[in-house]
């Protein structure tokens, strides 16, 4: 007998900003032919000591407003791995909506809330398509070209 | 390891261009690696070249410009960096004798966050740090710069910020258990230079406003090092700069405090590692 109701996962399993970052991640691996990778990069902020402190409520104060941030790096495996944290994505994971979106970009101020999808996206094609961020992605694929390029040389000579 | 002194400068420069300062401190320290923050004003191109009068080697170490964290070295072996994002930069620097990760940082102002979001991006810093130490199997960390916190405060002590420490003889034991979690400690040195009235300053920034608490000196430009590190880190050596001897340039007004008006209102500091 089954009684946990209508508990489906495999529908739920859907969380709208996490499918867009992913969405423009396999778009700019394929714009760059994979030279360059991204990886969604998740770091948990609260405090591991929170729930057994002995001030719960001192603690509870501290208490991140958003307790995850999920960077978008950009990876270049021909470059050792660097790494080139695009922006940052601060989220809930209970709730979809709202989130900050955090990046150096002038384009769209620090810490720019987004109370929906929309504004989410419309933050987030300003960041995608500055100016800043595509010379930043240039210099990073050419570089990670020209290192290839020079190993798969030294390769046919040896 | 063995053998090589490594002399580092930090400097928050405030958009100001301070290439001769910034030369004439390189030659008088006998700086290895220098890190900036807050480069928008500075004229990269023509520090790299003066610079190179001082010792050729001198090059930039970021793959793309960022002008919060700018790191320029002559650094003998080789330099990969690693990593960069908004607040901070990590560099692996290793030759025959050295491996270590150098982290430059520029945290969010306190005009801009408040001690709980602080301890906030401290968290989520150190937990992207240790990430890379992992990766890169080595304890053998260096993080500098501007982290717009005093020593005492939360980001800085708390286990979940940067867990850096003023006692010496307790962060060598590496790291401690916390509800069965095993943290790892970083030792500060800066807190042994902030408010020494022996000392020509007693921080590296000032600022004073009319709330009921207000520190006045302040240490935000700090150095702090994984204790395996603690032997190859001469303490005397870690001072805040006031002055240039051979130049003559003051960097600080006639009540001693930085001078924003020429130069910044932060101070640099500098510091040596003879691994």
């Amino acid at each position: 007998m089954d009684l946990w109701g209508n508990l489906n996962l495999k529908d739920d399993n859907h969380h709208v900003v996490i499918s867009i970052l992913q969405e423009q991640a396999k778009l700019l691996e394929n714009k760059t032919e994979s030279v360059l990778k991204v990886r969604l990069e998740t770091v948990n902020l609260l405090p591991k000591m929170i729930s057994d402190s002995t001030y719960p409520s001192l603690e509870k104060q501290k208490k991140p407003r958003y307790p995850i941030a999920t960077n978008f790096n950009i990876v270049s495996p021909g470059l050792d791995n660097y790494t080139y944290t695009l922006f940052t994505v601060y989220h809930n994971p209970e709730t979809e909506f709202p989130v900050e979106l955090d990046t150096s970009i002038e384009e769209v101020a620090p810490h720019t809330p987004c109370d929906n999808e929309r504004e989410f996206l419309n933050h987030l094609h300003l960041v995608l398509s500055s100016e800043k961020v595509t010379n930043a992605i240039k210099t990073i694929y050419s570089k990670s070209k020209t290192l290839k390029a020079e190993v798969r040389k030294s390769d046919f000579f040896f | 390891m063995g053998g090589n002194l490594i002399q580092f400068l930090f400097w928050n420069i405030r958009k100001k261009n301070t290439v001769t300062e910034l030369v004439d401190l390189c030659r008088e320290y006998n700086v290895d690696v220098l890190i900036l923050s807050e480069t928008e004003g500075l004229d990269v191109n023509s520090l790299i070249n003066e610079l190179k009068s001082v010792n050729e080697d001198f090059q930039i170490g970021s793959l793309i410009s960022t002008e919060r964290i700018l790191i320029i070295h002559a650094f003998p072996g080789l330099v990969t960096p690693i990593k960069d994002s908004k607040h901070f930069s990590v560099y692996r620097y290793q030759n025959d004798n050295v491996l270590f990760l150098l982290v430059g940082v520029h945290l969010p102002s306190k005009r801009e966050k408040n001690e709980k979001d602080q301890l906030s991006y401290a968290t989520k810093v150190i937990r992207e740090i240790e990430d890379l130490e992992k990766q890169f199997n080595t304890l053998e960390t260096v993080i500098v710069g501007d982290f717009n916190m005093n020593p005492f405060e939360d980001g800085m002590v708390s286990c979940d910020g940067f867990h850096a420490i003023m006692c010496k003889e307790t962060a060598l034991a590496q790291s401690r258990k916390i509800d069965g979690y095993k943290k790892y400690f970083f030792y500060n040195p800066s807190w042994h230079i902030h408010g020494k009235a022996t000392h020509e300053t007693l921080g590296s920034y000032y600022y004073r406003n009319n709330q009921s608490i207000v520190h006045f000196w302040n240490m935000f430009d700090q150095v702090i090092i994984r204790p395996k590190l603690i032997e190859y880190f001469p303490l005397n050596d870690l001072k805040i700069i006031t002055h240039i001897n051979r130049t003559g340039i003051k960097l600080v007004n006639k009540k001693g405090r930085p001078d924003a008006s020429r130069y910044s209102d932060h101070l640099p500091i500098t510091f040596k590692l003879t691994i």
